[in-house]
């Protein structure tokens, strides 16, 4: 069933057995991508701030090792999301965890399987809607728990061919974090060095 | 035929001994009497922090937590409920139960997130205090070209901006607007790491977590089987709901109750088991096996003094005392051994005459043992001064039963069997030979081997090790996020505001030692009193400060009116016309803490502490100034013992010296000096076969050599008086020595080590001094004794 969007594309609700064919291969070559190494560019929009506070570092996305994001500027720390949950590494090396399942991982932890693109995983936690025009697509995830609902808002992915371009949280009222993905080398095979210092 | 008065007298007197010490024994409930509590075996000292805080840990919060980890069983039924839920049920039913003060599920946030509520309210009074600190140390160490609230403004803008990109600013940026000045997420950052995963997701492996708090001390009885029965009952409740539900949880109350249970049958068993192998080497070597019988009531007498004595003086007496005070029978049966294998001078000798023969060597023997073992009267360690009077008044007691046992028999001796009284013949070169090099292979041993000795001492090695239940408990600690790489420590102080100062001195000191390292303790929610004291002028030095903050956010890129609700709380905390006293503060903080977090802070009249869990393993302990230990300093007392090794060994060297003296005044120089060589060297032969064989050696050892210096000593003396006779050294010696060797070496096989330690000391040194004691003459080829046929 679909409903018009504001700017004039069509968004369908996204479930098991209705995405059709167009969002049925786009799913499944955004999910074979394997893995990848992205710019990117982070825009955290708060709402006691007049401007946004920007972070700009390197993606590094693998389907087994999950997502790090190596933050660059202004401050250098590392940010890894995986199934145990999440790391912070600063930049004198320490590093926090945050367990997977506790309130704190929060809606970091729920970018693991939409990076992966994990739909049936997606289906129980997220009510999905998708549109698509011409190349471009984006997919919206909001949660189905009403708390998670509240806390984080719902989570954007934007796209253009089989190229993931854009991620947003978006919380009604307060804070909305846009994070733009750059040049984006797909199959890339991380180094040892790489793995050891962004992954876990 | 003894004198049927002196039989009388002798029974009589027994009689009415024996009666007296078993109704005082039966009217004096030991049960209650007996402690199997390891704290009941080191002194209570106001100066000492490590056991001060050992006694209250054990006695609150600490020694009373209870960790469970449940989990749906894999042949649950389709539909049955998750771990989780189980978690609420068990700690729901638990919590109904009159032994458990407290359950709770870890995966509850709802006590964590009280905590969080009211530091969060708080923190005008709680945080404030400290930042400003912090704050006016930078800006007193910098120019000061600019006023300090409009450093501090400026100085809380940029902070708030950097902190915006980093990765925590998503998480808090719903308490920014209250807390621009970053007072809470800097505690959380600080705190971080404080409780393992486990404690934070209530989740481990499969498992689903319950934190409990038993009602009662687990050191207690009350805190053992009532304990016990309520995690079954708790559980039943949950395997009411899903059969196949799993069930891992420890506890102090486990290895508590495993430890009495052990050591119990560890005081049979070795009471029993040294009975009999001293009654076995009498039986040996004597002629008529059934008369060895005779032997027992010396020994029963011996101890039963000692028991009653001990427990007269004492209102506790631990129970290790009895189980070290089993050698008794060892050690009580040489008076036996003297009066009743004696040879009489001519076959109608009168019990009376012989005795009086003896009474010089007996009572010198006697004596000087007891004075030394007087001397551990004064040692600090409460089990030390009670294993003194337990060996002194067993000696006394043994040596009175056995004068008035053998007065009352018709024949008081007894033969012994030929083999126990063999001697090589002295004249032998052979003979001569081989004794020269065994005594001088034992001086080698004894000279070379104490200069490699090591010492070391674990409060943990006067309690039988429980290897199941510590793999247990590391399993389910596991399963709690506790891997054991990190430090825990604790800071005391007379009172919780002298323990937060003391805090403030170890974080300081902490943040040197271990730079990087990040220390987290509740503590760090409570400024120093000094810090509360100061804040109302402080405050009122930043009258300026809320317009200048608020020209400082304008210039950063904030929107000022969204921290109306921090200008609102400021200026309401800056209105308020009195500041509650510093205790009044505390209390309400305290008041807040539940669950996990409450066990590491402990406020009590005269004690108080703090717990910090710091993120680095094992290395320097902080200084004593700082008021705080580590648990590992806590768990061995290796260092407080370090004091009472020392202090046993100048008691221990003061008691030899007695004893030393006692037999010179009555040997005299010469006489004396041989005498005293033979357990200085069996002394000293032990240490060294230690020493070479790389044994460490703990205080027992030290007390385990005192004990067999004073019982290798009568060996000695009883040899020097048949040399003065010209008699041949009496049987007695041999199965003396036999019989402590036997009796000691049984404590050598107990599962407690510092027991065992004991043991095997005492039986070395006893062997040695036999050895000496017979090698001697033949090495030197004297033949002063008149032999049989000669």
């Amino acid at each position: 069933m679909g409903w018009a969007h504001p700017l004039g594309a069509e968004t369908v609700v996204i479930g098991p057995g209705t995405p059709g064919p167009k969002w049925e291969s786009l799913i499944g070559a955004l999910a074979r991508k394997g893995p990848i190494r992205a710019a990117f560019t982070e825009r955290r929009h708060f709402a006691f701030r007049r401007e946004a506070t920007v972070l700009t570092g390197v993606l590094r996305f693998s389907p087994r090792l999950g997502l790090s994001l190596q933050y660059m500027r202004p401050e250098e720390s590392i940010l890894i999301a995986d199934s145990r949950g999440l790391e912070i590494r600063d930049s004198t090396g320490r590093s926090r965890d945050i367990p997977a399942g506790s309130g704190a991982a929060g809606v970091i932890e729920a970018i693991l399987p939409i990076m992966q693109f994990d739909m049936p995983a997606l289906y129980r936690a997220f009510i999905v809607h998708g549109e698509m025009t011409g190349e471009g697509w984006s997919l919206e995830f909001t949660p189905k728990d009403a708390d998670l609902s509240e806390a984080f808002g719902s989570i954007v992915v934007s796209g253009s061919s089989t190229d993931v371009k854009r991620l947003e949280f978006k919380r009604a009222g307060s804070m909305h974090v846009e994070i733009d993905v750059g040049e984006t080398q797909t199959g890339v095979s991380f180094s040892q060095d790489e793995l050891k210092k962004y992954f876990r | 035929m003894e004198p049927a008065r002196q039989k009388w007298a002798a029974r009589a007197l027994l009689a009415v001994a024996v009666a007296t010490m078993v109704a005082w024994l039966m009217g004096a409930n030991l049960k209650s009497r007996i402690s199997t509590n390891v704290l009941d075996l080191i002194p209570s000292e106001p100066g000492l922090q490590e056991l001060n805080m050992v006694r209250s840990l054990a006695d609150q919060d600490e020694a009373r937590i209870i960790l469970l980890a449940v989990r749906a069983g894999t042949a649950s039924a389709p539909g049955a409920p998750a771990s989780d839920i189980l978690a609420t049920d068990l700690a729901r039913a638990l919590a109904s139960e009159p032994a458990i003060a407290q359950a709770i599920p870890l995966a509850d946030h709802i006590p964590r997130d009280a905590i969080a509520r009211a530091i969060f309210l708080r923190r005008l009074s709680l945080l404030l205090p400290g930042w400003l600190d912090t704050m006016k140390r930078q800006y007193d160490s910098g120019s000061k070209s600019v006023p300090w609230p409009a450093w501090l403004a400026e100085k809380a803008a940029q902070d708030l901006e950097a902190f915006l990109a980093k990765p925590e600013a998503i998480a808090a940026q719903d308490v920014v607007t209250s807390d621009p000045l970053l007072l809470v997420p800097r505690l959380a950052n600080r705190m971080e790491g404080i409780s393992g995963p486990g404690f934070e997701s209530g989740q481990g492996a499969n498992y689903s977590l319950v934190w409990a708090l038993s009602r009662e001390s687990p050191l207690s009885e009350g805190g053992q089987e009532p304990v016990f029965a309520a995690v079954n009952d708790a559980m039943s409740k949950v395997r009411a709901i899903d059969a196949g539900a799993e069930l891992r949880w420890t506890g102090v109350a486990r290895f508590a109750a495993a430890s009495r249970a052990r050591i119990e049958r560890e005081v049979r068993l070795l009471n029993i088991l040294s009975l009999c192998l001293v009654v076995g080497v009498a039986a040996a070597c004597v002629r008529k096996i059934h008369r060895a019988i005779h032997l027992v009531p010396v020994v029963l007498g011996g101890l039963l003094g000692a028991w009653t004595v001990t427990a007269a003086a004492w209102h506790r007496v631990h129970v290790l005392v009895f189980v070290i005070g089993s050698l008794l029978a060892g050690v009580a049966v040489d008076y036996g051994f003297y009066l009743f294998l004696q040879p009489k001078l001519r076959p109608s000798e009168p019990y009376a005459e012989r005795a009086r023969r003896l009474v010089r060597p007996l009572l010198a023997s006697a004596l000087t043992t007891v004075i030394g073992f007087s001397f551990l009267l004064w040692s600090e360690l409460p089990l030390i001064r009670q294993l003194g009077v337990f060996v002194s008044a067993g000696l006394i007691f043994a040596l009175l039963t056995a004068l008035l046992w053998f007065a009352q028999i018709d024949d008081s001796h007894l033969d012994t069997r030929s083999f126990i009284r063999w001697r090589p013949n002295p004249a032998g070169r052979g003979v001569r030979l081989a004794s020269r090099l065994a005594l001088f292979a034992g001086a080698v041993v004894a000279l070379a081997g104490p200069w490699r000795l090591h010492w070391r001492d674990d409060i943990r090695e006067l309690e039988i090790p429980t290897p199941d239940i510590t793999a247990n408990d590391s399993a389910v600690r596991s399963l709690f996020g506790d891997d054991g790489a990190k430090t825990v420590y604790l800071t005391q102080g007379a009172s919780l505001a002298d323990a937060r100062d003391n805090l403030e001195s170890f974080l300081k000191w902490h943040a040197v030692a271990y730079p990087g390292s990040k220390a987290a303790a509740v503590g760090m929610a409570l400024p120093t009193k000094e810090q509360w004291a100061r804040l109302p002028s402080e405050r009122a030095a930043l009258a300026d400060f809320p317009g200048q903050f608020r020209l400082a956010l304008e210039r950063h890129g904030f929107q000022v009116e969204s921290f109306a609700p921090f200008f609102r709380a400021w200026k309401d905390a800056a209105a308020s016309p009195t500041q509650p006293p510093y205790e009044a503060m505390v209390r309400e903080l305290e008041r807040s803490l539940r669950g996990p977090l409450s066990s590491l802070v402990h406020d009590a009249p005269g004690t108080a502490w703090f717990v910090t869990i710091a993120e680095q393993g094992p290395g320097p302990d902080p200084p004593a100034s700082t008021n705080t230990v580590t648990d590992s300093q806590l768990q061995n007392l290796n260092r407080l013992f370090l004091k009472y090794r020392i202090s046993a060994l100048r008691l221990s060297c003061v008691g030899l010296a007695f004893v030393g003296a006692s037999v010179f005044v009555l040997y005299g120089i010469r006489r004396g000096a041989r005498i005293f060589a033979i357990p200085s060297g069996a002394c000293l032969f032990a240490f060294g076969l230690f020493g070479l064989l790389g044994i460490t050696l703990n205080l027992f050892n030290l007390l385990g050599a005192f004990l067999g210096v004073c019982l290798s000593h009568n060996y000695a003396i009883f040899t020097a008086e048949s040399l003065r006779r010209h008699e041949e050294p009496p049987p007695s010696i041999r199965m003396s020595s036999l019989a402590a060797a036997s009796s000691f070496g049984v404590l050598s096989l107990s599962r407690i080590p510092v027991v065992s330690a004991l043991g095997s000391t005492v039986a070395v040194i006893v062997i040695a001094a036999l050895a000496i004691t017979e090698l001697t003459p033949l090495a030197s080829g004297e033949n002063t004794v008149q032999r049989p046929g000669q």
